[in-house]
């Protein structure tokens, strides 16, 4: 599913990341690692939003080489994520559903599943950051990408909805065959339910638990 | 000063001033700079005749005192804006005192943001008194009295009344539905930058009228036009730069979706047309009475290529605001060469190829520092 080749990422003089090579198969991935190791930087390089060195294929597709048809593939939700204050979160999973081609229906069922109709017609400017962040996996599961990246889902995130979150992905897992890579400093609520394997970021490079 | 005063600036009024540095340098720009010395006159006797003419002609006093309400209005909305800001809730402790010294400070605050155009009008308050002009200097002090206090009191209002902090909003949010990304882009213009864009408009627009249409003589020196309004166009660098920051701040989410380049591109490319509408109809007018097909053509050609560079650039690195504003003189210096050698329109191809180059080069590879 994932590779990642000979993959560095630097700031100045500073080594963030160094993956000789890495390749993960298919499933629910738990990003873990201590504050600063650089797992935000690595769930960004994977979502192509921000620039490296070396090679990352998803399904076959190369970053570089494919960028669009690769972003068609991946699909993101930032730790901290920022809209424009002045739209409202209808546009905004609207311009979504464009971009991605995705159906009204799925994401009536996503605003339904995650509580978020009553806020659909008001400003982003007026969402508290639980809210936002509602929005943003909203965002993330608008379409069918085969790999959804979650930055700390569970920031600011409140109960209710974080319960949610297993199901939604095994759901995506069965429907759309999509795979998962989250970081958290905690497991997700109910994660029982659905098989995870661990990845480690240390020492600016990814180990993965088996 | 006292810690809450030092707060207070510290916290509000370098903001509003770093903030709209760039609307400050260009107006510096166009009220200094640009006005050089011809026909005899220099500075000094073109703005003492702006300010007598200011006093002595009603429309264009109205017209002045709308602009400075205007600025006026930009003040507040600055700070509903920022007391609005979550970051900046600590301020809610610097107004737990007594009204009537929160009113004071608050007064001081925006006696401070009214600075420039208050140095102003005390400029043309002391050319009225020269004149004796007394029912124009009270209609100033009246004026200035207004726009502080009434100023003052709009933001301690704002500070007892949190709920109404929305009101202050001026004009309130641009309501275009959002589907494409162009529109989002203008929706920011519409949002936040309207008095720059109204500001930048103007100067562009007027200079065209200005140069171009001469009844008397018909068709006029298109170098010397190019060279004046290249100069007003470059005024945009400052809008281009306030929107790529807050697309860097607001849309970096926008980079990871499934966009093609080519339409990334012609987003841009679209928008930017779009903001340059004031000018086309300026120029649609003035042709083809005072500017040919071809040249009018080319003037279009040549703005749109200026902005798609200027925005294009922001993509190789994120300048800071200083040095953005010194390739904009830099380009402007190439223009003004370029205008005396007579490769005009293989220049405007040039910037546009480069524009187009930088963008397809640079867009995925860069990154905000």
């Amino acid at each position: 599913m994932l590779r990642l080749l000979n993959v560095k990422k630097e700031y100045g003089e500073r080594v963030i990341l160094s993956v000789p090579d890495l390749m993960l198969t298919g499933g629910i991935y738990w990003l873990q690692g201590a504050n600063g190791s650089g797992k935000t930087t690595l769930l960004k390089m994977i979502a192509g939003l921000i620039p490296f060195s070396g090679d990352i294929d998803l399904n076959g597709m190369n970053q570089h080489r494919n960028p669009l048809e690769y972003r068609r593939l991946v699909s993101s939700a930032e730790a901290e994520p920022a809209y424009p204050v002045f739209l409202t979160g209808r546009e905004l999973i609207r311009f979504y559903q464009e971009i991605r081609i995705a159906t009204t229906e799925q994401a009536d069922r996503l605003i339904d599943q995650l509580g978020f109709g009553q806020f659909l017609s008001t400003p982003i400017g007026t969402y508290s950051s639980g809210m936002i962040k509602r929005l943003s996996l909203l965002l993330a599961f608008i379409g069918r990408a085969k790999l959804i990246l979650l930055d700390e889902p569970l920031a600011t995130l409140d109960g209710e909805v974080a319960i949610l979150l297993p199901d939604l992905m095994r759901d995506y897992q069965r429907s759309f065959d999509t795979s998962f890579i989250f970081s958290s400093h905690s497991s997700l609520p109910g994660s029982e339910k659905i098989p995870i394997k661990e990845l480690l970021v240390h020492d600016q490079s990814i180990h993965l638990n088996v | 000063m006292s810690i809450t005063k030092t707060i207070l600036i510290k916290s509000l009024v370098k903001p509003f001033y770093r903030q709209n540095a760039g609307l400050f340098a260009f107006l510096v720009f166009i009220m200094v700079a640009a006005v050089g010395r011809a026909n005899g006159v220099g500075l000094l006797e073109y703005h003492l005749s702006l300010m007598e003419g200011i006093m002595t002609n009603r429309p264009f006093l109205l017209f002045v005192l709308a602009a400075w309400l205007l600025y006026a209005l930009k003040c507040a909305q600055f700070m509903a804006v920022t007391l609005r800001n979550r970051d900046y809730g600590f301020l809610s402790l610097v107004f737990l005192k007594k009204q009537l010294p929160v009113f004071g400070m608050l007064l001081l605050v925006q006696v401070l943001f009214l600075l420039p155009i208050l140095a102003y009008a005390f400029l043309a308050i002391w050319v009225a008194l020269v004149h004796h002009w007394w029912p124009h200097i009270g209609l100033l002090i009246i004026f200035f009295l207004l726009i502080s206090f009434g100023g003052a009191y709009l933001y301690q209002r704002l500070i007892n009344h949190p709920e109404k902090r929305r009101v202050a909003h001026i004009g309130g949010t641009t309501r275009i539905t959002a589907k494409q990304y162009w529109v989002f882009l203008l929706r920011c213009i519409g949002n936040y930058h309207k008095i720059l864009f109204v500001v930048i408009k103007c100067a562009t627009c007027l200079t065209l009228f200005g140069f171009l249409y001469d009844p008397g003589h018909g068709r006029s020196n298109l170098e010397m036009v190019i060279l004046f309004y290249s100069f007003a166009v470059l005024g945009h660098g400052v809008l281009i730069y306030s929107i790529r920051a807050w697309e860097e701040s607001r849309m970096a989410f926008y980079r990871g979706l499934p966009v093609s380049m080519t339409r990334r591109f012609l987003h841009y490319g679209w928008f930017h047309l779009l903001v340059l509408i004031p000018e086309m109809v300026t120029i649609r007018w003035l042709t083809p009475v005072y500017i040919g097909y071809g040249d009018a053509g080319l003037f279009i050609f040549f703005s749109w290529s200026i902005l798609l560079f200027l925005n294009s650039i922001l993509f190789i690195q994120f300048f800071k605001k200083f040095d953005y504003l010194k390739i904009v003189t830099g380009l402007f210096l190439v223009i003004f060469m370029v205008d005396l050698t007579g490769v005009f329109p293989v220049f405007c191809g040039c910037l546009f190829l480069f524009s187009g180059y930088c963008f397809f080069r640079h867009y995925y590879r860069f990154e905000k520092p």
